[in-house]
C-alpha cells in the first residue's frame, strides 16, 4: 500500500465518522433562550472535522505532494511475527479487564505476564516465573500494603504470611 | 518582598522530611522513565499517578513534578550512551553526545548535561517565582471572552507546531475537542455521546486516555519489529576538564535563555528549544565543523535549554491554567484529581500549596544533580534489561493506574481503545499531542465560549470589543494563517511526548 492510499483511506474514515458525529450532535439542542446549547460546540466541531478530512483527501490526491506520496510505500502493516506480538497486548489487556475483578489482580496479572513474556520471545522458564511474579503479586503487594491503593484481592492473597501482609 | 516570604514558606514545607522524600523518589522514578526508551514523560507521569494517590495534594504534586523533570534529564543518558533518545527533547543530544561516548568521553557528556540541566532548571524556577504573582494578578482580571481567547491562542500554537501538516494537526485538535464533549453538558446537564454508558457520564477519564495514547501505543509500535537488547559503552571519568568548562559556559547561559523564553509560550514542545539551542551554538561557534563529531557545546546548550523549558513551561500552567505540553497537561489532570484547579485562583486559594511546589522545583533540581551523576552505572545497568521484561512491568503499572482511578475495569478498556487508536494515529502521521491538549482544555474552552455568548446575548462581536480578547484572537488567526500557507512544508517538528 502507498502512503497516498493510506492518507486517502484515513480521510474517508474520518469523514464518515464526522458525519455520524454530526448526526448525533444535531439531535442535541443547538441553541436555547439562554444562549448556545449542548449541541452548539459538537455541531461546529464535527463540521470542521468533516471539512478537514475532505481537504486532507484533496491534498493527498492532487498536486505535486500527492505524486510524491503515490511513490512512497507506507510502513503500515507489520510482518507475521510482528502481528502476533501486536495482537497479544490487546488480547492480554482484554483478559485483564475481564478477569481482574473475578480472579483478583495477582492471579490475572500473573497469567497475563506469562502470556506476554512468552509471546515476546522470552523462553527461560525461571525468568518468566520470576518476572511474572514480580509484575503481579509483587506490584499488588507494593500498591496494597505500602501505597494503600486497593486492588481486587485473589485467593492467593490469603496465603501471604501475616508478618508480611498483616492480619 | 511578598514573593520572597511566600517562597521561604514554600521551602519550609518542602524541606519537611516527607515532602523531601517524595521529591527524591520522584526524581529517581522520573530519571528511570527518561532512561527507558519508549516510555516518554507524559505516559510515565500518567502511569505513576496511582503511586501518588494516597499522598496529600502537596506531596502528590511534588512527586509528579519531580517525575516530570527527572524524565527530562533521564532521556539524556540513553541519547549519550546508546544513541537512542529516551524522550523526544533529547534527540538532538544524540548528535554530539553519542559521538563523545564513542571517543570514550561519555562521562563528561553526562556531567555537562546534568550541570546544564541543573543551571537551566534552577534559573527557570527563579523566573517562575518572579513572574508568578504579576501574571496571576493580570489573569484575575480576565472575563470569559479573555479566557476563551487565551485558550484559543494556546491551542492554535500547539496545533500549528505539532506536525509537518497543519491539516492533520487540526484534525487531531478537532478529535480531541470532540472527545471532550463526551459526558454531561457542563451548563444544561444533558448527556452527550455517552451511548447509555454510566461510566461515560463524567466524561472520558484523562489518565487512561493518556496511558493509552502515549504508553500502550508506544509499546505496540516497539514490538511490531523484532526486539533487540541494548549494549552501552563504558562511561569513564565524569570529571570535566578546564577546557570543557570554558567551552560549555556560553552554551549553558544561552540555553537557559532560550529554554526559559520558549517555555513561556504554550504548546511549543521541548524539542524546539533543544534544536534551536543547537542551531544557535553551531552558528556562533568558532569550530562549527566539530559539531556532530563530539563537540561538548552540542550537549551543553540543548540539554540546558531542554530543562529550562521544562521548568518554565510550568509558568503558563500555574498562573493561567494553560498546559503547554502533554506532560504538563497530565500534571493539570493530577491537580484536578487532588481537587485543585490550576490558574490564577490557585495562588489565592491554595498559596501554601503552590509555593511549596515551586520551592520543590529548586530542591528537585539539586537532588537531580547530586543523585544522577553517582547513579549513572545503575541507569546503564537498567538498559541491559530485555525489552520484553520492561513491557510486562509497564503493562502491570498501566493496569493498576487505569483500574485504581475509579476502581472499575471499564477504564482498562478505555486505555486499550486509546492505545490502539494512538498506534493507528501514529501510523498515519496524525500527531497525538494536540489531541490530548485539546481534550483537556475542551471543557474550559466550551464553557468560556458559551458564557461569553450568554453575556452578549449570542453576539460574537463580544470578542472584538475587548482589547485583550481581540488582540489574542487576531494573533491566533495570524499564526493559523501563516501555518496554513506552509501547508506543504517538509520540516517536521514533533511535540514532546
Amino acid at each position: 500500500m502507498t502512503t497516498q492510499r493510506l492518507y486517502q483511506i484515513t480521510s474517508v474514515v474520518i469523514f464518515v465518522a464526522s458525519l455520524l458525529l454530526l448526526r448525533g450532535a444535531l439531535e442535541l439542542h443547538y441553541y436555547t433562550p439562554m444562549g448556545p446549547g449542548p449541541g452548539f460546540f459538537p455541531v461546529w466541531l464535527a463540521s470542521i472535522l468533516a471539512i478537514l478530512s475532505v481537504l486532507t483527501f484533496l491534498q493527498a490526491t492532487f498536486g505535486e505532494w500527492a505524486r510524491e506520496l503515490a511513490q512512497t510505500g507506507a510502513d503500515f502493516v507489520a510482518d507475521r511475527e510482528g502481528l502476533v506480538r501486536l495482537a497479544v497486548i490487546p488480547l492480554a489487556l482484554i483478559g485483564a479487564a475481564f478477569f481482574l475483578e473475578r480472579a483478583g489482580y495477582g492471579i490475572t496479572m500473573f497469567v497475563m505476564n506469562v502470556v506476554v513474556l512468552w509471546a515476546l520471545g522470552t523462553r527461560n522458564i525461571l525468568t518468566i516465573i520470576l518476572v511474572a511474579t514480580i509484575g503481579s503479586f509483587g506490584i499488588e503487594y507494593v500498591f496494597s500494603h505500602w501505597l494503600n491503593v486497593p486492588l481486587p484481592p485473589d485467593d492467593v492473597s490469603g496465603l501471604c504470611p501475616s508478618w508480611l501482609c498483616g492480619a | 518582598m511578598e514573593t520572597f516570604f511566600l517562597l521561604l514558606g514554600g521551602f519550609a514545607d518542602v524541606l519537611h522530611p516527607g515532602n523531601l522524600a517524595y521529591a527524591l523518589i520522584g526524581c529517581v522514578l522520573g530519571t528511570l522513565i527518561g532512561v527507558l526508551p519508549g516510555i516518554g514523560p507524559a505516559a510515565g507521569t500518567a502511569i505513576l499517578i496511582p503511586v501518588t494517590a494516597t499522598l496529600d495534594p502537596t506531596g502528590s504534586i511534588i512527586m509528579l513534578a519531580a517525575i516530570y523533570y527527572g524524565a527530562m534529564y533521564g532521556g539524556t543518558i540513553t541519547s549519550v550512551l546508546i544513541n537512542t533518545p529516551g524522550e523526544a527533547a533529547s534527540a538532538v543530544t544524540c548528535l554530539d553526545g553519542y559521538a563523545m561516548a564513542k571517543q570514550g568521553r561519555a562521562g563528561p557528556a553526562l556531567s555537562i548535561a546534568a550541570i546544564g540541566s541543573f543551571i537551566g532548571g534552577t534559573i527557570a524556577t527563579i523566573g517562575l517565582v518572579f513572574l508568578a504573582l504579576p501574571l496571576t494578578r493580570l489573569a484575575l482580571t480576565f472575563g470569559p471572552p479573555e479566557i476563551f481567547s487565551l485558550l484559543l491562542i494556546g491551542l492554535v500554537l500547539v496545533t500549528s507546531l505539532a506536525s509537518q501538516s497543519i491539516l492533520r494537526a487540526l484534525m487531531a485538535a478537532a478529535i480531541g475537542l470532540l472527545l471532550a464533549q463526551v459526558g454531561i453538558d457542563p451548563i444544561m446537564g444533558m448527556q452527550r455521546f455517552t451511548f447509555g454508558q454510566l461510566e461515560l457520564m463524567d466524561g472520558l477519564a484523562i489518565v487512561p486516555v493518556v496511558m493509552g495514547l502515549f504508553g500502550i501505543s508506544e509499546i505496540l509500535l516497539s514490538i511490531e519489529r523484532p526486539l533487540t537488547n541494548m549494549f552501552a559503552p563504558p562511561v569513564g571519568s565524569l570529571f570535566l576538564s578546564k577546557q570543557d568548562v570554558r567551552r560549555s559556559a556560553g552554551p549553558v547561559a544561552r540555553g537557559t535563555l532560550i529554554g526559559f523564553a520558549l517555555g513561556l509560550i504554550p504548546g511549543l514542545g521541548s524539542m524546539i528549544p533543544a534544536f534551536l539551542s543547537y542551531a544557535v551554538e553551531r552558528r556562533i561557534s568558532k569550530r562549527p565543523g566539530e559539531f556532530g563529531k563530539g563537540a561538548i557545546e552540542g550537549v551543553a546548550g540543548p540539554e540546558t535549554a531542554n530543562n529550562a523549558y521544562a521548568n518554565a513551561a510550568l509558568i503558563p500552567l500555574f498562573t493561567l491554567g494553560i498546559p503547554g505540553s502533554p506532560t504538563t497537561a497530565i500534571l493539570m489532570g493530577a491537580f484536578m484529581i487532588n481537587g485543585l484547579v490550576p490558574g490564577p485562583t490557585l495562588f489565592v486559594e491554595h498559596a501554601e500549596f503552590v509555593w511549596a511546589v515551586i520551592a520543590s522545583l529548586v530542591v528537585g533540581n539539586v537532588i537531580l544533580l547530586i543523585l544522577n551523576l553517582p547513579l549513572i552505572p545503575l541507569w546503564v545497568a537498567m538498559l541491559r534489561i530485555p525489552y520484553s521484561i520492561m513491557v510486562v512491568i509497564v503493562l502491570a503499572f498501566c493496569v493498576v493506574g487505569a483500574y485504581s482511578l475509579n476502581n472499575q475495569p471499564f477504564d482498562i478498556g478505555v486505555m486499550l481503545v486509546f492505545g490502539v487508536f494512538g498506534y493507528l494515529l501514529k501510523k498515519v502521521d496524525i500527531p497525538t499531542a494536540p489531541l490530548i491538549l485539546t481534550m483537556i482544555l475542551g471543557p474550559l474552552l466550551e464553557s468560556a465560549l458559551r458564557q461569553s455568548l450568554e453575556m452578549s446575548g449570542g453576539d460574537f462581536m463580544i470578542f472584538f470589543t475587548r482589547p485583550l480578547a481581540t488582540t489574542l484572537i487576531v494573533l491566533a488567526a495570524v499564526v493559523l494563517l501563516s501555518s496554513s500557507l506552509n501547508v506543504f512544508r517538509r520540516v517536521k517538528v514533533d511535540s514532546e511526548v
